[in-house]
């Protein structure tokens, strides 16, 4: 293909290259699905099978990403920096690498990434890699209360898993003795390595098909469209400097979380300062880097343009600023487990921020992020037992449409049946139902959140773990619109503080959780 | 099955535009097919006339008794307008939510404005009940017979014209739910009931609830309607049979579609996927990819070892067609149909990242740009008839008027000169994009199931399918593409078909290795029993019943289920352990390495009887397919020579056993074209289907 290019972001494109490229770019995305079908069948992990909690990526040779998948979450799209820094020239066909690496990875230990260096003859020219979060990595069990890293799991460097079809036991061996579900964990890895497999079967024939022996023509057709669409979109907003702040109370005390966006009204990148925001801390909520890069990716995304298929050259839309030593990019070993808490508020309130620039465009609060219970001690049948469970607040309302009540956002994950949860844990719920009228007032409402009501069964104490948010500080309106209602977590009635939500919970015990509305739109009409 | 005494009988497939009926006289006394447009308003009447016509040709009197089997539209129209009737809901007090709750997914997190279904059952028609089964079956509460009479009292006053009965762990213990449809039954006689044990035996509240609820909102419809169209298809003949087709491929009593309509919801589709197999059983293949392609969407489904695969969970009444998750998932026994892209009226648009086409579709109106009707926006359609795969005048026997030049205008406009391409480039584009869209998403479902595409052979349907048949072949790499008789009314002829079929599930949580094989004949039993009865009031002898006995399985932890063969004959001899070998190995080819340490675990038992089948003797068709003996030729768009190519047009009457002709050629039929390529070879089978070879 022989598409030019100029620095401006205007293009000469040679004719039908346009359409082969878009159709390579097309093919690419699918392979991607299938590789996400095949390790959404195969693990065994209830957050990914359930939950979609995993993501892939393809990467050219210099490790920039090709492509992901249309139906997960964001991949390890740093990680060839990693394998080509710490292998180099040292990588061969038959590698197959694993690290669980939170700054380099996907932000915390729970993501195990697996990585397939991809190989036409003698030379590398790209990698396919995976993350997914196994059903256990050692240490605290989904615990805000480490310090460091250290208390998270076992942690593994970057280093080869298999050699071909020869499996390197000594990692598999550490990792048996470290964790509590070691052939669960196991299982979740092989599930990985095998949709790996298929996609660098796939990229050869695809390869083949079109007579390229590297994917540097298609890579540059890739990021030189996206350039010059991310350019267009940029052009329409206008030039302003505008500012988001909010707390976040899922941890106690509360952190802050500050945005500052600047832009010049050109095709230049959008500037992103975090500053202003909470200092790194000693709870695991630290966000790295890798993963407060990719939060503000999915919100611009979101904002300008979200039918693009995600890529290296996304990245272009944006500069990034976020002070080293902070809770948007901490310093390891940072404890970092319970990332999300920071990550579910930063990317629905840096769109926010956009919104005040293209007020057409604006969404209230979500009651985000999802509620986590998490509960360690022994099942029915007097078995070890670590697992955990979800549920959601109430979206915010936007300028087109009510909030949905009780969803996702802004991953997409889901609740587990309650005939489900029952069967694995010695619990049986008393309610699941919306919260009606948690959602904020307006011309358009708010998303209600929901109630959740449990009784602990069977004859033995569990330790459980409540990861709420949303308890203090509503999720406010936009343009008029009412704040959700705040979220509360009870025990046998009685209201729980922030530093109560870790218990040993006694059988007969009811706890009862009241999720947060999300905001309304508009003045209400009434 | 053949009841009457006539033995004649009908497949009539009720589709949004056209009711399609295929009529065959037993013993080669012929086969006769018609098409009239669909009358919306009372669908019955419509499907009255194409019975006439077909009654017409064959020189029978209006009143002589055929046996009909009938596919429908109705019951996915319905979900998907919501125009159901007024559902009570009865679930466990406190979870009276749980339809509307969901699985609490976001299917596109990167749009907030994007659209989700709207529950089927208003808050105010959910009603709790204080009773609770726990998850091993036991009692916790009892059920309160008082609050029971309470509240068939509310909901006789709530003007709910029908009942769904989905209470918690139900399929571990139906007691309750039974008991509840006891005393509604003696209260509220005149209200359906729909039980989730009964309707979807799945462990998962939201999904068995779901399809319970939509099974309730469409049964007041259809027990209207079927009888409607018992009286207006046989008129007072007693011996008149009406049967009907469900999603899973199966025919199926009135009385059963009565009690069951959600089964009905794909009820079309699975007779097309039907057509697509005994078109492949014909042509001596037992692997084949039903393609079908109308006019706002394309579908496909595959057919392995000459049986349709079956999914028992199908996402319907999608709010975005493109996105899975956007639609609501019934538990049903379907075949396994997907939508892998866009129809021939689907819209193409340019944006900053290249063309796009669909969702949005011109439809019927105003149609492609090319109709003439008043459309300016390129569609599917026009693309084709830029590259010259449709001729002027070769849509619907020529009842709509090609306009070549207004196709070109649209595509000049909206994508051309966007992209800085040639209107045939453009055109190319729009086409390839299609193509890539829809051996993408094949290729992918096939993988997903763990099968080979390219072992497959593609059978076209649908006015779009055998025009983007070639295309779809090269770039999955299938070397066969089979274009049955009757290919313009394919889902008549597979309804027709299709054998009668009773099936049960028992769903069953736990490691095999506790199982015992007393057991597994007690369920086998019970099921078999239950099913014999029902195939016999098919009027199946039981001796012509075959069987089909499987064990849904999985490795402990994992979602996904693969699906083995049990021997009814001889469990005995069969034992529990030649069944995991079996899973490990359908497991090792379908899935991937067998995962040592992981326990296997059942997770439902199938068991399906089906009585004969009654495979189309369509050689016997005689064609009134167009004949033109002067020779043809029409320039059309090829990507192996980069542009046009001179191709011969050939009628399909003037194809006869064992023509053979190089591509390119177009070859036209009243509903479609067929379009072939230099890279393929058109021969005609013994079957009179055409068959082309494509090299890759």
């Amino acid at each position: 293909m022989s598409n030019t290019y100029h620095e401006d972001g205007t293009a000469t494109v040679e004719a039908l290259d346009k359409v082969s490229g878009q159709i390579i770019w097309n093919r690419l995305v699918a392979m991607m699905d299938l590789g996400a079908s095949i390790l959404r069948r195969q693990a065994v992990s209830t957050l990914v099978r359930e939950c979609n909690d995993f993501g892939l990526v393809l990467l050219d040779e210099k490790g920039r990403v090709l492509a992901e998948p249309r139906t997960a979450l964001a991949g390890p799209a740093r990680i060839g920096d990693l394998v080509l820094e710490k292998y180099g020239d040292q990588i061969r066909p038959d590698d197959v690498f694993i690290t669980n690496d939170a700054w380099w990875g996907t932000g915390h230990i729970q993501d195990v990434v697996v990585i397939l260096p991809i190989f036409v003859e003698d030379s590398l020219i790209g990698f396919s890699a995976s993350a997914a979060h196994v059903q256990d990595i050692g240490g605290r069990i989904n615990d805000l209360n480490s310090a460091s890293v250290y208390e998270e799991g076992i942690q593994i460097p970057l280093t080869r898993l298999y050699s071909g079809t020869e499996p390197n036991e000594t990692v598999f061996a550490f990792l048996d003795a470290n964790v509590r579900l070691p052939i669960d964990v196991r299982a979740d890895i092989e599930a990985q390595v095998a949709a790996n497999r298929m996609i660098v079967s796939s990229v050869h024939e695809l390869l083949s098909e079109y007579g390229f022996r590297n994917f540097d023509e298609i890579g540059r057709f890739i990021f030189d469209t996206t350039r010059v669409a991310v350019g267009g979109m940029l052009e329409r907003i206008p030039a302003g400097t505008w500012t988001a702040e909010q707390l976040v109370d899922g941890v106690e005390p509360p952190l802050t979380l500050k945005i500052t966006v600047t832009h010049d009204g050109t095709r230049s990148p959008l500037q992103i300062d975090l500053t202003g925001s909470s200092p790194q801390q000693s709870r695991a909520c630290n966000l790295p880097l890798v993963q407060t890069e990719r939060a503000c990716l999915d919100a611009i995304k979101s904002f300008i343009m979200p039918e693009l298929p995600p890529n290296g050259a996304a990245h272009s839309g944006f500069e990034l600023h976020a002070p080293l030593g902070t809770v948007v990019n901490p310093v390891y070993p940072a404890p970092t487990m319970l990332r999300h808490v920071v990550w579910h508020v930063l990317h629905p309130l840096l769109l926010s921020c956009l919104s005040q620039a293209v007020p057409e465009q604006a969404a209230a609060a979500p009651g985000t992020p999802g509620w986590i219970v998490s509960c360690v001690g022994h099942d029915r049948q007097g078995r070890p037992f670590a697992d955990n469970f979800l549920q959601h607040g109430g979206l915010g309302a936007t300028a087109q449409r009510d909030g949905r009540h009780a969803s996702s956002y802004p991953v997409s994950a889901t609740n587990a049946p309650v005939e489900v949860i029952e069967s694995r844990f010695p619990i049986r719920f008393l309610r699941r139902s919306l919260r009606r009228g948690s959602g904020g007032s307006g011309k358009y409402r708010g998303g209600d959140g929901q109630s959740v009501e449990f009784v602990v069964e069977g004859e033995k104490e569990l330790f459980c773990v409540l990861i709420t948010n949303r308890t203090s500080v509503a999720a406010v309106g936009a343009e008029g619109g009412g704040a959700g209602s705040v979220g509360a977590a009870y025990l046998n009635g009685k209201e729980l503080a922030m530093h109560e939500m870790a218990q040993m919970l006694q059988p007969g015990d009811v706890v009862r959780l009241e999720l947060p509305g999300g905001g309304g739109y508009g003045g209400d009409e009434q | 099955m053949s009841s009457t005494a006539s033995g004649i009988r009908v497949g009539i497939d009720i589709g949004g535009t056209f009711t399609d009926g295929v009529m065959v006289a037993p013993n080669g006394g012929g086969v006769w097919h018609a098409k009239l447009l669909t009358t919306p308003e009372d669908p019955t009447i419509g499907a009255a006339r194409v019975l006439h016509d077909l009654r017409r040709q064959a020189g029978l009197a209006d009143g002589e008794a055929v046996e009909v089997i009938h596919g429908t539209t109705l019951v996915i129209n319905s979900i998907i307008e919501r125009t159901g009737s007024r559902v009570a809901l009865v679930t466990t007090a406190g979870f009276e939510d749980t339809i509307e709750l969901g699985r609490e997914a976001t299917y596109d997190v990167y749009d907030l404005n994007a659209p989700y279904p709207s529950s089927i059952v208003p808050a105010d028609l959910r009603f709790g009940l204080e009773e609770r089964i726990a998850y091993d079956g036991s009692i916790v509460t009892p059920l309160d017979e008082a609050e029971v009479r309470t509240l068939a009292a509310t909901i006789g006053e709530s003007g709910a014209e029908a009942i769904a009965v989905s209470l918690l762990h139900s399929m571990k213990n139906s007691t309750h739910e039974i008991r509840i449809r006891e005393i509604f039954r003696e209260m509220l006689p005149d209200l359906p009931i729909s039980l989730s044990h009964e309707i979807a035996p799945v462990e998962r509240e939201y999904e068995r609830t779901l399809t319970t609820a939509a099974n309730a909102y469409v049964q007041p419809l259809m027990s209207a309607y079927l009888p409607r169209l018992q009286r207006r298809l046989q008129g007072t003949a007693d011996e008149g049979v009406l049967m009907l087709m469900n999603s899973s491929g199966g025919v199926i009593s009135i009385q059963h579609a009565v009690e069951r309509p959600i089964e009905l919801i794909e009820s079309g589709p699975a007779g097309g996927v039907h057509a697509a197999l005994y078109a492949g059983r014909a042509h001596g293949s037992d692997k084949v990819i039903a393609f079908d392609m109308g006019g706002t969407t394309a579908k496909s489904s595959l057919v392995d070892d000459g049986r349709p695969l079956v999914s028992h969970e199908l996402e319907s009444a999608r709010e975005r067609r493109s996105s899975p998750g956007s639609g609501l998932t019934f538990n049903i026994a379907s075949v396994d149909l997907i939508e892998i892209g866009s129809g021939g009226g689907s819209i193409a648009r340019v944006d900053d990242l290249g063309v796009h086409v669909g969702p949005t579709s011109a439809g019927s109106s105003p149609g492609p740009a090319s109709y003439g009707l008043g459309g300016t926006r390129p569609t599917v359609t026009d693309a084709a008839v830029v590259l010259g795969y449709i001729g002027s005048s070769s849509i619907s026997d020529g009842s709509i008027d090609i306009d070549p030049n207004l196709a070109r205008n649209a595509i000049e406009e909206k994508i051309a000169r966007p992209m800085q391409l040639s209107i045939e480039q453009a055109a190319f584009a729009i086409h390839d994009v299609v193509a890539e869209q829809m051996s993408s998403a094949i290729a992918t479902y096939a993988a997903e199931r763990g099968r080979d595409h390219r072992d497959f052979v593609l059978v076209p349907t649908g006015g779009g399918g055998p025009v983007h048949a070639y295309s779809v072949a090269r770039k999955l790499g299938v070397r066969t593409v089979l274009v049955p008789k009757l290919s313009g009314v394919a889902s008549a002829v597979g309804i027709l078909s299709a054998p009668a079929k009773a099936e049960r599930v028992r769903p069953q949580a736990g490691d095999i290795g506790a199982v015992s094989l007393e057991e597994i004949n007690d369920l086998f039993d019970v099921m078999r029993s239950e099913v014999k009865t029902e195939l016999v009031g098919l009027g199946i002898s039981e001796s012509a019943i075959s069987w089909d006995a499987s064990v849904e399985l999985r490795y402990e932890g994992q979602s996904s289920t693969t699906s083995v063969p049990v021997n009814l004959e001889d469990p005995h001899a069969e034992g529990i352990e030649t069944i995991v070998r079996r899973f490990e190995a359908v497991y090792a080819q379908r899935v991937g390495a067998p995962m040592d340490g992981l326990a296997i675990e059942t997770v439902a038992w199938h068991l399906v009887g089906r009585g004969p089948e009654h495979p189309p003797v369509l050689h016997q068709y005689e064609a009134k397919y167009g004949s033109d003996s002067s020779r043809k030729i029409r320039k059309a768009y090829f990507s192996e020579a980069q542009g046009y190519l001179d191709a011969e047009v050939i009628q399909r009457g003037d194809l006869t056993t064992g023509t053979s002709v190089r591509g390119p050629v177009l070859i036209e039929e009243s509903t479609s074209t067929l379009v072939v390529g230099p890279s393929g070879t058109v021969v005609v089978d013994e079957a009179g289907q055409i068959v082309v070879s494509v090299e890759g």
